[in-house]
């Protein structure tokens, strides 16, 4: 029996639906999410006894998440997909993804969603990180082990790039 | 402060990661112009926009029933048979036969001739300098075999 089952097991527990959230933002798909988490946490048990608390597991975990989903994301075609998550099916806890219900507030938020769908995976991964995960640019860096200043420019491209897409779309206004 | 400068800093006024003397020189920037108030305005509106479409967010029991596929996995893993648990035991063994032939072989003697100068043995038999005649001119043989004669007879 590994040692320190009990840590790992709490450490899947508090970061299971973190690491879901990146890859299902990375890949759009609940059933990839999920064998992304599995592989994440399998390799992490693997070596588990192996760390030696010289970076964050978090670090570790969501570096392994970012490069399988860039693999998930190679090896399948891109075809865009919107998924039709079936709710009932799913043991979801909240679900947070219900749109408000005003048409225009949902169309901003399909034109968002699309935008970021079409990121490429370092852009992806550097929005994702900073916007859903909350992380700092050093902790960023260190998941994809760029430098501080590369993953900031990344950032700002990316909403750079968002931002001229909905404006070319009309969802955001053009400066006069 | 000059538009280029706003640009490089306001992903930090927007995580409110700098000094309040910052703060006010770059909200006085806004004020004052349109291009990057804009831009400010945009920036947030796509990050608090972005941050209401949320992935599903799955109960503590379905990861559970998860998590013993991954223990069982990681044990088999673990567990696993090693090829270097046999190839470090046989990698010794193989060296310390190689040591023992090198060491205590006995070393092929060959019989004693006493050179008509001097006392040193032969370093090779007569039928191996025979062998490996052609390998030496004509000259050199000639002399070997002179020696090896004249030492028989």
């Amino acid at each position: 029996m590994m040692k320190g089952r009990e840590n790992f097991e709490d450490c899947y527990i508090k970061y299971a639906n973190k690491i879901y959230g990146v890859a299902y933002k990375m890949l759009n798909n609940h059933d990839d999410a999920v064998d992304i988490v599995q592989e994440v946490f399998l390799r992490a048990y693997k070596n588990w006894n192996n760390f030696k608390g010289l970076s964050k597991i978090s670090t570790y975990l969501y570096r392994i998440a970012v490069n399988l989903s860039y693999d998930y994301l190679r090896r399948k075609s891109k075809t865009k997909k919107i998924e039709n998550l079936n709710y009932e099916n799913l043991s979801i806890l909240s679900s947070k993804n219900n749109f408000e219900s005003d048409f225009h507030n949902e169309n901003i938020l399909n034109e968002i969603k699309n935008e970021i769908d079409n990121l490429t995976e370092k852009q992806k991964s550097v929005f994702i990180l900073k916007t859903y995960e909350g992380l700092t640019y050093e902790e960023i860096a260190r998941i994809l082990k760029k430098r501080i200043g590369t993953v900031k420019a990344t950032y700002f491209q990316t909403l750079q790039k968002i931002r001229e897409n909905l404006k070319r779309k009309g969802v955001i206004e053009n400066e006069m | 402060m000059k538009c280029k400068r706003f640009e490089e800093i306001i992903l930090d006024f927007i995580e409110g990661k700098i000094s309040e003397e910052k703060k006010r020189e770059l909200r006085k920037h806004i004020e004052e112009c349109e291009k990057c108030r804009k831009l400010y305005n945009d920036f947030l509106f796509i990050i608090n926009n972005s941050k209401k479409i949320e992935s599903p967010i799955l109960e503590e029991n379905f990861w559970k029933a998860k998590l013993n596929f991954i223990i069982e996995k990681g044990e088999n893993y673990i567990h696993r048979f090693k090829p270097a648990y046999l190839g470090i035991p046989l990698f010794i063994l193989t060296f310390t036969l190689v040591l023992l032939f090198k060491i205590y072989l006995p070393a092929k003697k060959y019989p004693y001739v006493e050179l008509a100068d001097s006392n040193y043995e032969l370093l090779f038999s007569e039928d191996e300098i025979i062998k490996y005649v052609d390998y030496i001119s004509d000259e050199e043989a000639g002399k070997i075999m002179e020696f090896i004669l004249k030492e028989t007879n």
